[in-house]
């Protein structure tokens, strides 16, 4: 099987153009999203404050009336799951903010004794409050935009050419665009964990554009498709096998941040070898073609 | 090739750890792993985030005296109820004279403004602001109070701008945390087994350097001083207690007794060494724990001072309560001395005395129980001084024993070292400079770490085949197959091993930093592949022409350049992120950092001679 197929008999046009369609795609579904929930992805607690509840000794009939009332009581909607012995539910309401008299717990209890149930119970609380949220977003941000920076400070030194370091960047931001595409589609929350798998994706990124890169522009054997073709060979390589080790991960692992980080990853592997061999190496291609055509047209 | 076995031999050995205590139920890994210090993501624990309520001002004075600023702070201190404290001072031109104050609590710029007198103005005011020097004495405050030995990996983060956030995680339960943090500290000195002085009798706790040596000294109330005089030798039936031990607890567990198990006894004894002690053991006629303070050079006589920890405490030998001792307990509770008992040593084996978290006697329970968990990396002695909240044991000079005359310039406790004169300046003035609140609080499920870490070895394990069967498929040689398995999993030990060596109080490795870990892993493997493809490839003529060193140093250009931009990130990340980002940020940085000096120079050097000589 020929993996390199597309580089060497695709039109450059067609190579750029696909992946961009994709990004539309997935442009698409985050403008979706945002039109239903308010947010481009699904956030997490740690961004979008609120409180995450887990009641012990809860049977599974009595779900509905917990829900029914934890809304009414806070005035904001509530999200209840069943587990093995109890329930989860996660809401908005800020308890933490919310004690004043009475403890997060007691606040708890009378609601449950409230709706008829008063044995006993047994109550964990996490509570974002919106201030740290607030916080939490600034600060993801902020390190967000340290680190392209300095990825784009070094990425400048190592390579000194404009039209490679583009076509990174560009395969950067469409694979970011892939990322929270996929996001939105699968329902994977934005936390601090998936946030580490993003910026895992974008030194990823680099790692395969820089093979492209050099390839077609610094190596002299072969035509330039040839020399991408041979990148291409390489770079599917490596994707798959860091896929596919992902790929287990998450299928063994059952804690949430992991199963997070090797979703993303994956996602990011996938959309990153569209953006990279296809739309990349079409930028590259031209590139080298109106070189060589300029140079031949002086000679 | 040689710095790649020495890496691994030193990491294996950070990994196991054979030298670190035994870790305490419900550790991740079995216990011949202790190296890696957890995070509280990965042990259980609690996250709680504080804020600091500070008012800043900045006053402006057109014509100040020698006094002004005195009489100024004074009249601050006097009529808000909080520590003022001044921040900056300095001459604005020409007569004026401007200082930043900072109040403990959030005031209203008008309350500041009716405070003003004739020729102070205002110029400047800041709700939220908190100084560095308040933030670092908070800090520092709240870690002596919670984790005075550094042994629950209690770890204060400071988070957002002006200094007002502060995230603090310890691996113990939320309820224990919150109480911790909360309480307001109680400072008690005994002398030779007496309560001679307490938090009211202390005043003014300043850090001072007195002959070379660091020691805190303060003042004491009127009646302080009188106490203090007299039972350091100044009445009649009391010696001179020079050279003894001023024995200081914080938050002593006053109305408890200490039920422990027969097995602590061996190690608290071993480890007197460790904290200083001449000796530490249990009488059991007196029914306390005695510590003996070593010989030290301010003590002429080399004497020996043993005292007492101020908590009663019971041995429970095979599970059961010796007759003699449970009579003892009846009668503490008799006189009304105990209501509750605190449980130090294995769960289960309380388990025939104690039911439903009630001590039992005669098939009766008398007394509630609590059970004190010795936390990771916790020694046993450390687990006991907390317990009973010994905080240290100074040596009284004989200046300032039995004597009240020399007592009015203040006390004076010498501790040697600055950081131990530090630690108990802040032992001694209990109050915190700011008012602390509390806006998250997070428990963070110890249920992770059952079955996570064997989940995670089994998913790595099969991620290794998957792996090894996918590369095969590529080159169809074990030649290559087989030493690139093996670099993978160098790697692994390695970086895991060069995280472990980072002391506790650092660097945690909590989910981000396993995640940080398969983030290198990954990378490598690609790396790896770049290499090898460098290597094997022939498809140009060109490249044919090429001999393995040059080919391996094209491939190491392309992998330089992308691990200087994953180094740049996750410098930049480690720089402005926050807690979480900063664990993953290290761990993958000396990933990246080991695997491109280390492991995959070796891998390069290990195909390049296979392949040399499958050509000859």
């Amino acid at each position: 099987m020929n993996i390199s197929w597309p580089v060497e008999n695709l039109s450059k046009k067609k190579l750029i153009a696909i992946p961009l369609i994709i990004a539309a795609f997935f442009g698409a579904s985050i403008a979706y999203n945002f039109y239903r929930t308010g947010s481009a992805v699904p956030l997490s607690l740690e961004f979008s404050g609120g409180s995450f509840i887990r009641i012990q000794n809860i049977r599974q009939t009595e779900m509905n009336e917990i829900k029914t009332a934890f809304e009414s009581e806070f005035d904001t909607p509530a999200e209840i799951h069943g587990t093995e012995n109890g329930v989860e539910i996660e809401t908005k309401a800020d308890l933490l903010g919310l004690q004043e008299n009475k403890s997060a717990e007691e606040i708890i209890e009378t609601i449950l004794s409230d709706i008829g149930i008063n044995r006993e119970v047994e109550i964990d609380i996490e509570t974002m409050g919106s201030i740290i949220s607030l916080l939490y977003k600034k600060q993801a941000r902020n390190a967000a935009i340290a680190a392209l920076i300095a990825m784009a400070v070094i990425l400048f030194i190592s390579l000194r050419h404009f039209t490679a370091i583009g076509g990174i960047l560009s395969v950067i931001g469409l694979d970011f665009l892939g990322i929270l595409g996929g996001m939105a589609l699968l329902d994977i929350p934005l936390s601090l964990a998936s946030m580490a798998g993003i910026l895992l994706i974008f030194g990823y990124a680099v790692n395969t554009n820089i093979l492209l890169s050099t390839n077609i522009l610094r190596r002299k054997g072969g035509t330039s498709r040839e020399r991408a073709a041979k990148a291409m060979n390489t770079g599917i390589k490596m994707s798959s096998t860091s896929a596919i080790a992902m790929i287990a991960l998450n299928l063994i692992t059952t804690s949430p941040e992991l199963n997070q980080i090797s979703a993303i990853l994956v996602i990011g592997i996938l959309v990153d070898m569209a953006n990279t061999w296809l739309m990349n190496s079409g930028i590259l291609l031209r590139y080298e073609t109106r070189r060589k055509k300029k140079y031949h047209a002086r000679i | 090739m040689a710095l790649l076995v020495l890496a691994l031999i030193l990491s294996t050995l950070f990994i196991v750890a054979p030298w670190k205590e035994p870790q305490p139920e419900g550790a991740p890994l079995p216990n011949t792993i202790k190296g890696p210090n957890w995070g509280v993501d990965i042990t259980g624990g609690s996250r709680i985030l504080l804020r600091l309520e500070a008012t800043q001002a900045d006053i402006e004075f057109s014509n100040p005296s020698e006094n002004s600023v005195t009489n100024f702070m004074e009249r601050f201190r006097e009529n808000i109820e909080s520590p003022v404290s001044l921040v900056a001072g300095e001459n604005a031109g020409g007569t004026s004279k401007r200082i930043t104050v900072e109040v403990g609590r959030y005031v209203s710029r008008d309350l500041i403004i009716s405070l003003l007198k004739e020729g102070e103005d205002i110029i400047g005011f800041d709700k939220g602001v908190v100084s560095e020097q308040t933030q670092d004495l908070v800090k520092n405050s709240l870690k002596t109070r919670v984790d005075p030995y550094g042994t629950l990996g209690a770890q204060f983060k400071p988070l957002g701008r002006n200094n007002q956030f502060l995230q603090f995680e310890v691996s113990l339960g939320l309820e224990e945390a919150k109480k911790l943090l909360g309480k307001e500290g109680l400072p008690e000195v005994f002398v030779d087994n007496k309560r001679v002085i307490w938090s009211e009798h202390i005043r003014n706790v300043v850090r001072s350097l007195q002959e070379g040596e660091w020691g805190v000294s303060f003042t004491l109330t009127e009646d302080g001083k009188e106490r203090f005089a007299d039972y350091t030798g100044r009445k009649p039936n009391i010696s001179d207690k020079k050279g003894h031990p001023g024995v200081i607890y914080l938050d002593r567990p006053v109305n408890s007794v200490i039920i422990f198990q027969k097995d602590i006894l061996e190690f608290i004894r071993n480890q007197a060494a460790n904290i200083g002690l001449k000796s530490a053991g249990y009488s059991e006629k007196a029914n306390k724990f005695v510590y003996t303070t070593s010989d030290r050079p301010t003590t002429p006589l080399n004497e020996e001072h043993p005292y007492y920890l101020q908590v009663p405490a019971i041995m429970v030998e095979d599970g059961q309560v010796p007759a003699a001792e449970e009579n003892y307990v009846l009668s503490l509770i008799g006189r009304g001395e105990v209501n509750q008992a605190l449980l130090m040593g294995e769960r289960d084996s309380f388990s025939s005395i104690v039911r439903k978290d009630n001590l039992v006697i005669d098939n009766e329970p008398v007394l509630p129980v609590e059970n004190t968990s010795r936390l990771q990396n916790e020694s046993y002695i450390g687990w006991l001084n907390r317990v009973v909240g010994l905080e240290s044991w100074p040596t009284l000079q004989s200046s300032i024993t039995g004597n009240v005359e020399n007592l009015r310039r203040g006390l004076r406790i010498s501790t040697g070292g600055k950081d131990e004169a530090e630690e108990l300046r802040i032992i001694l003035s209990q109050r915190l400079p700011v008012e602390v609140t509390h806006i998250s609080e997070t428990h963070l499920d110890p249920r992770l770490s059952t079955g996570f870490m064997e989940e995670a070895a089994y998913a790595a394990l099969i991620a290794f085949i998957v792996v090894g069967v996918l590369v095969y498929s590529f080159y169809k040689r074990f030649k290559i197959v087989i030493p690139l398995l093996i670099t993978m999993a160098s790697e692994v030990i390695i970086t895991l091993g060069a995280a472990s060596a980072v002391p506790g109080g650092l660097m945690s490795i909590g989910l981000p930093g396993l995640g940080g870990l398969i983030a290198v892993v990954g990378t490598g493997v690609d790396h790896q592949i770049i290499i090898t493809d460098e290597v094997l490839g022939e498809k140009f003529s060109e490249t044919k022409r090429l001999p393995i060193e040059r080919r391996t140093s094209r491939a190491f250009s392309v992998i330089f350049a992308a691990a200087a931009t994953t180094v740049a990130a996750m410098v930049a990340l480690a720089a402005f992120g926050f807690g979480a980002m900063r664990g993953f940020a290290l761990v993958t940085l000396f990933g990246v950092l080991i695997s491109v000096f280390i492991t995959r120079p070796a891998y390069a050097r290990i195909i390049g001679t296979l392949l040399e000589r499958e050509k000859s």
